[in-house]
Formats: C-alpha cells, sequence, structure tokens
C-alpha cells in the first residue's frame, strides 16, 4: 500500500512542481516583455 | 525561413489551448482516480499492481513527447520555421518529465513485487538509454545559443533518437522471454475490470501531457518574442 501510495504521491508531486515551474517561467516573461513595451515609448521620447 | 513569433499556427495554438486542455486534464484525473480506487485488487500482486494505471501511461507520454521531438525536428529541417523547432524543444523537455516518471514509479512497483528496486532486464535498460539520450538533447539546447545551427543539429539528434523508441517497445519480445518485464499489453497482461482505469489513465495523463506542453511551448515563445525584442531595440 505504502508502495502505491508513494508511486502515485511522485507522479502528482513531480507534474505540480514542473507545472508551477512552467507558470512561473511564463509570468516572469509575460512581465518582462510588458514592461518593455512600457519602457519603450518613454525611452523614444527622451531619445 | 519564417522567424515570426506570433503568426505561427503552433504559437496561436499552443496560447489558445493551454486553459481548455487544463479543464480537460482535471476532469479527466478525477474520473480516473475514481476508476483507480474502485478497480479489482489483482489476486496475484495485490494492491501494489495498481501503479500500473500510472507508470505505464507515464511510458507513454514519454513517448508522446520524443516522438513529437521527431517528427518537430523533421518539420524544422524541411520548412525552417522556428516554431517546429520550439515545440521539438518544448516536446522533449515534457517527455524527459515523464520518463523520469517512469523511471521513479517502475522501480517502486518492482520493488513492492520483485523484492528488489532494479533488474537489467532489457526494457529498463533501453528505457534509461532513452532518458540519457533525450536529456543529452536537453544538455545541448541549454548549453548552446539557440542559433539555427544549434537547431538543425537538435533537429538532427531529436530524429535520431526514434528508432530507441521503437526498439523500447519491443525490447521485451526482442528479449525473448529473458525479460523480468511483464508482457506488452495487446498480449493479454490485462485482467477483468482493469481495461477502464487503465484506459482513462492513459487519457488523463496524455491531457496532462498536452496541458504541459501548450504551456511550455507558449514559454518558448514568449522567450523568443523577448529575445528579439532586446535584439530590435539594441540595433536602434
Amino acid at each position: 500500500m505504502n508502495y502505491l501510495i508513494a508511486s502515485y504521491a511522485v507522479v502528482l508531486g513531480s507534474i505540480l512542481l514542473y507545472k508551477a515551474y512552467v507558470a512561473r517561467e511564463k509570468a516572469t516573461l509575460k512581465r518582462s516583455l510588458a514592461g518593455f513595451k512600457t519602457a519603450s515609448p518613454q525611452e523614444s521620447k527622451a531619445g | 525561413m519564417n522567424s515570426s513569433t506570433t503568426t505561427h499556427w503552433i504559437d496561436r495554438n499552443a496560447a489558445k489551448l493551454g486553459t481548455p486542455s487544463l479543464l480537460l486534464a482535471l476532469l479527466l484525473t478525477a474520473v480516473w482516480a475514481v476508476s483507480v480506487v474502485t478497480a479489482p485488487v489483482d489476486s496475484a500482486q495485490g494492491l501494489i499492481q495498481k501503479t500500473l494505471y500510472v507508470h505505464v501511461p507515464c511510458a507513454f507520454a514519454a513517448y508522446m513527447g520524443f516522438v513529437i521531438t521527431g517528427l518537430c525536428g523533421i518539420m524544422y529541417l524541411w520548412k525552417e520555421e522556428t516554431a517546429y523547432d520550439r515545440l521539438a524543444y518544448a516536446a522533449a523537455e515534457v517527455g524527459i518529465l515523464f520518463c523520469s516518471l517512469v523511471l521513479i514509479t517502475g522501480p517502486i512497483w518492482a520493488r513492492g513485487t520483485w523484492g528488489k528496486w532494479w533488474s537489467w532486464d532489457a526494457r529498463l535498460a533501453v528505457t534509461v538509454l532513452l532518458w540519457f539520450l533525450y536529456l543529452a538533447y536537453l544538455l545541448l539546447r541549454s548549453f548552446s545559443e539557440g542559433s539555427p545551427r544549434t537547431a538543425r543539429f537538435a533537429a538532427i539528434y531529436g530524429v535520431v533518437g526514434v528508432p530507441v523508441i521503437i526498439l523500447n517497445y519491443f525490447a521485451i519480445d526482442l528479449a525473448g522471454g529473458r525479460a523480468m518485464h511483464p508482457d506488452n499489453l495487446e498480449q493479454g497482461s490485462l485482467g477483468a475490470g482493469m481495461g477502464m482505469p487503465f484506459l482513462l489513465g492513459v487519457l488523463a495523463i496524455l491531457a496532462i501531457f498536452f496541458h504541459l506542453l501548450f504551456t511550455r511551448t507558449e514559454v518558448e515563445t514568449l522567450r523568443a518574442e523577448e529575445l528579439r525584442t532586446h535584439l530590435l531595440s539594441d540595433s536602434h
């Protein structure tokens, strides 16, 4: 029984961890792109 | 050569299918969980046999990831569209995740039935080889700069890996009775009442696989867009 629970726990845990990692990467990149797009018009005005 | 990061059908659909695939994965996982709990207990192995419903579907998801990597490699070499390269990379990473889960759940199941964690039989050895092969693919991608030359080399590497997937599937037949691993399922390894939880397991894990693939591909698309934006700003 313990081995069975361990199998399913490892699969579920790994998938959730990977999902969290990908979601964090996506959020970071979206923030970076949004920040760049906000900064660009100001830079062009200053330039 | 199409270097667009926003208009390719792969980029458009990866962004669009993220949420629907998540909902489908959650629904299928809930139904699968109920069917695993209510599935009959195997008379020979006992409860540990229920590892089958997660171990084999994870193997199918790993195969799916590596096959997509190979197919996208062929498409990249043919069309030279970077979206295929991004999808190939994402599929290899998600494939490695599921191949790792196969290599973790397998020994846990083996410990419960054979009494030992590992045995160097044909299927296990080829699975380790497959894992190392695509891990090397990911290392190649992470240590290189993402140039077209790297993408071409990675595409060829991804295609060359596909025969190992076929070898992995037929490893037990090729071992000719010397394998400890059970036979492939079409040869009648499943008992009565075990077909439905197994099928639901395959569908749920594949739904999870595709959800992760879509979101991971979206990350690659955003990364390419970010790189393009920086290059454009540097050139001004």
